[in-house]
């Protein structure tokens, strides 16, 4: 009979036991009897020769081998009996692991989803970003010319697609709807199955092509009514007929740059978009595509890289003006790995540990709940001990109840996970974009991790049961202590990254990005003079002033929070913003001039300076008067302006130039309105009026480009603040239980006291005494590991401007502290105190 | 000699069949009854052997050492 038949079929192995044992007794009793004895002599003398036959039984039971299989279930049983009988320390338990589980279960698919799979397509995970590095820094894009150059000569790449999602288009009079301009092999190349119609392809790059484009999935739906029938409608695109042939997947909303995009054209189109572009073949002028590339199988990424270079050499060589012969391509995988995340963004190493601290945190919590409960079954054990459990088999059976609560926890930590993902994704307003990939392994994983902490917290609380580890005190006090430092570390970080995340929830800017729109007007590109450039500024510039309500209209070459900002590295300087824009510019801007004045009209070798800039630059010295060399010209300070803080997001040291306008500048002009009212009416007639003389724009709200920018770390903060959040709760409830336990273990002890007078404040001091001591430890540890972690995160931390000792981020996480303690505690305190002496006295 | 309490058989009987040296089947005794019959099993023999083997090794180094102090005594 085989192991597991052996288990299963009991009742029949304990029948034949039974027979056999029967049989030989009573071959030794006929014996007997034929030896001459009587009946019950003979049966006398063969039980003395046989020995107990119980415990022959039980001695053959065990010799089966299946012995610790039915052990462990009838401890299961049992276990599963005494956490029944208990269901509020069987509630707090699992809710405790729960909590720590399913969090941690939750933040880490959104995270996995939002740094990992927020792409849906094929093989993303050997996609490359190719970008342009010279001596002179970082250069923004490819121009087309340049893009075609690289399809047609490199040999290392399976494919190179472009797309270009630098500009706005108005569709139908809808203004600022965003768009990307992609190669024709772009969708083919990614894999990207359109969910109605068909996507951009090959045949709209033909010569005489009708104009088309794609909508993206959500466009459609909200703009459209989802209505398949949009498919082959002529719209009008920045009025010009386009036929719309398809819509994106759901899954595809933005460019693989990560910019929103609602509607997307073939890269051919641009001329046709923006009035005025050359033809592509030949256009090396506007470097706004971004280039990406899968290798062929076998060649390597520097191979790629260094043949992407030296086909960049021969095009400094054939457009000298557009391209540096110092260039070097580099390739950055589009899906980065974990190392690469952590190693960018700081922040994410944070949130790891945050997420470690929280399961510390659950387990510490655990750990204190098990040995409360330990002590109150103390009666219980001490029983089963004095009866003939060995102490393996007590602890086995203890074990085994911690195995059962993990089982549960993991198994209700995983429910709340399910729920907390969805409330997460829905605080993180991004529904559908996100695929939440964790696979079972992690799933598998993390119930592991449940069981090997909750184990090992109980193991010590088990220990104690059966007396092997007499310190009962200091276990508990340790596990206080833990548990104190834990949410100590936990809080305060949640305080400092919740101020950061208050402040770059609202960059502090000096102007009123609310009221402000800002026109592309296209005129780059299209070999125009300068006077003409400045002729055609100024009759649009008039038109949009005389729309209704509109304060002011100025011009500035880099509108603040736009794209691509002017960065001059200086030796010894942080990095400086330069700008240049017209006179009238801090009037419309609303940037108040600290000291000097603005620019005359016409006024050319002056600047003026932000407050960081005259610091920065004359620490000592009065700036204004000082001579500055910056962009090809020896300047004079005339005004110092104060700080804008546009660009303290993206970096936070940086400082900021201004410069008038010169005749090259014009054609990349931005013209920027304010408007004291809603501006979102005038994105409407913005174009119209535009077209009236003749030009097409793009319109942009500033208020967009400032969301867009904050939504980034909008994400991070939201998990990281959840986190903070759970850690608070798990601090209370640890606190509430500790308290609720010695009230409820020394209730009697508190009787005897109230009847021998003790006030109130006795007690209430006898009661928060005992664990006062190694909670303030716990929270000077918490204190000086919150310390070090800061320091450690500090200068590369993404989120705006952390400080290495945040005082006040410090000083509100301990507050909190301290608040949850004392309020947690408050509660089964004042319950001590209603104790009645005789009642409780006359109980015991 | 030796004197084995004739109930504790019985374990050692069920922990051999449990380790495969030994396999059991029920069959009619001479009496009539059904009784449970062990005999080697192959892995029992080899055991055996290999057991008896070893006895007889230790028991040759313990005569061995016994009649050198007696030699030497």
């Amino acid at each position: 009979m085989n192991w597991w038949r052996r288990l299963v079929h009991r009742g029949e192995m304990e029948r034949h036991l039974d027979a056999e044992l029967r049989f030989h007794f009573d071959g030794l009793v006929a014996e007997n009897l034929r030896a001459g004895m009587s009946e019950p002599e003979a049966r006398r003398s063969a039980r003395l020769e046989f020995g107990g036959v119980e415990q022959l039984k039980e001695e053959c039971r065990d010799a089966r081998g299946t012995r610790w299989i039915e052990d462990l279930w009838q401890d299961l049983c049992y276990g599963a009996r005494v956490l029944g009988s208990a269901p509020a320390f069987t509630l707090g338990a699992v809710a405790v692991l729960a909590l720590g589980v399913g969090v941690n279960l939750a933040e880490f698919q959104v995270f996995d989803a939002i740094i990992f799979h927020y792409l849906d397509i094929r093989d993303a995970d050997s996609v490359l970003h190719l970008t342009r590095n010279s001596r002179r820094g970082p250069s923004p894009g490819f121009p087309h010319g340049a893009v075609e150059f690289y399809q047609t000569h490199s040999r290392s790449f399976a494919w190179l697609i472009s797309e270009d999602s630098t500009f706005d288009v108005v569709v139908e009079g809808d203004a600022a709807v965003r768009s990307t301009l992609v190669s024709p092999n772009y969708f083919a190349s990614l894999g990207i199955v359109p969910a109605w119609g068909r996507l951009v392809d090959a045949q709209d790059a033909q010569p005489g092509a009708e104009p088309v484009a794609a909508l993206g999935y959500d466009y459609w739906r909200n703009h459209w009514g989802a209505d398949p029938n949009v498919i082959g409608r002529i719209v009008r695109i920045n009025n010009r007929p386009v036929q719309i042939v398809g819509v994106l997947p759901y899954s595809f909303p933005r460019s693989l740059l990560g910019r929103m995009s609602e509607v997307w054209f073939p890269v051919s189109m641009r001329p046709l978009l923006m009035a005025g572009t050359p033809t592509l073949q030949q256009d090396f002028t506007r470097p706004s595509e971004a280039l990406f590339g899968k290798l062929k199988p076998a060649v390597s990424q520097a191979a790629g890289a260094v043949e992407l270079t030296s086909l960049t050499r021969e095009l400094a060589r054939q457009q000298p003006r557009y391209f540096r012969d110092d260039e070097q391509l580099e390739g950055q995988l589009v899906q980065q790995s974990i190392v690469q995340v952590v190693r960018s963004r700081p922040a994410v190493a944070v949130f790891f540990v945050m997420i470690l601290l929280v399961l510390l945190s659950a387990c510490a919590n655990l750990g204190n709940i098990l040995l409360a409960r330990g002590l109150a079954r103390r009666r219980e054990i001490d029983i089963r001990m004095a009866i003939g459990a060995s102490r393996a088999r007590v602890l086995r059976q203890l074990m085994t109840e911690n195995f059962l609560l993990a089982l549960l926890g993991a198994a209700a930590g995983l429910g709340f996970g399910a729920a907390a993902v969805r409330l997460l994704l829905n605080a993180m307003d991004s529904p559908h974009t996100l695929r939440l990939t964790i696979g079972w392994p992690i799933l598998i994983a993390a119930l592991v991790l449940t069981m090997v902490s909750a184990i090992a917290f109980g193991l010590p609380s088990a220990l104690q049961s059966v007396r092997l580890n007499q310190r009962k005190i200091h276990l508990r006090q340790s596990l206080v202590g833990i548990q104190a430092a834990v949410s100590c570390v936990l809080l305060i970080a949640s305080g400092i990254l919740a101020r950061s995340a208050i402040s770059s929830a609202s960059l502090p800017l000096a102007f009123d990005y609310r009221d402000m729109l800002v026109i592309y007007p296209q005129l780059d590109g299209r070999n125009l003079a300068a006077p003409v450039v400045q002729d055609k500024l100024n009759a649009l510039s008039t038109r949009f002033s005389a729309l209704p309500s509109v304060a002011g209209v100025t011009a500035a070459v880099v509108p603040p929070l736009g794209r691509r900002p002017i960065i001059d590295s200086l030796p010894g300087l942080p990095p400086v913003y330069r700008n240049a824009v017209a006179p009238s510019y801090f009037t419309v801007m609303g940037l108040p001039v600290v000291r000097g004045r603005t620019f005359l009209p016409g006024e050319q070798g002056v600047i003026i300076v932000s407050e960081s800039a005259a610091r920065a630059v004359w620490p000592a010295q009065d700036p204004l008067g000082q001579q500055w060399q910056l962009a090809r010209a020896q300047r004079t300070v005339v005004g110092i302006v104060k700080d804008s803080g546009a660009n303290l997001l993206t970096d936070a040291d940086s400082i900021e130039a201004y410069v008038p306008m010169e005749g090259p500048d014009l054609e990349r002009t931005a013209l920027i309105l304010h408007t004291p009212g809603d501006p979102a009416p005038l994105v409407r007639m913005i174009p119209g009026s535009a077209a009236a003389v003749n030009e097409t724009v793009s319109v942009t709200l500033m208020r967009t480009s400032h969301d867009n920018l904050l939504e980034a770390e909008r994400g991070l903060v939201i998990l990281i603040g959840s986190i903070g959040s759970v850690a608070t709760t798990l601090a209370a409830a640890s606190m509430y239980a500790l308290v609720a336990f010695t009230v409820a273990q020394r209730k009697r002890e508190l009787g005897i006291r109230m009847a021998l007078g003790a006030g109130p404040r006795h007690i209430l001091n006898v009661l928060l005494r005992q664990n006062a001591k190694p909670t303030v430890a716990g929270a000077v540890a918490g204190l000086v590991l919150a310390a070090i972690l800061s320091r450690l995160v500090r200068s590369q931390i993404v989120l705006y401007k952390l400080e290495a000792m945040d005082v006040v981020g410090f000083a509100t996480g301990l507050a909190g502290f301290a608040l949850v303690s004392v309020l947690a505690t408050l509660s089964p305190a004042l319950r001590a105190l209603r104790i009645d002496p005789s009642t409780t006295l006359h109980d015991e | 000699v030796l004197q084995v309490q004739q109930g504790s058989l019985y374990p050692a009987l069920h922990r051999l069949e449990n380790r495969g040296l030994l396999a059991a089947e029920w069959k009619d005794s001479e009496t009539g009854r059904q009784a449970k019959f062990y005999r080697l099993t192959a892995k029992g023999h080899t055991e055996l052997k290999s057991e008896t083997e070893s006895w007889k090794q230790l028991a040759k180094a313990v005569r061995l050492i016994l009649e050198s102090s007696e030699a030497n005594g």
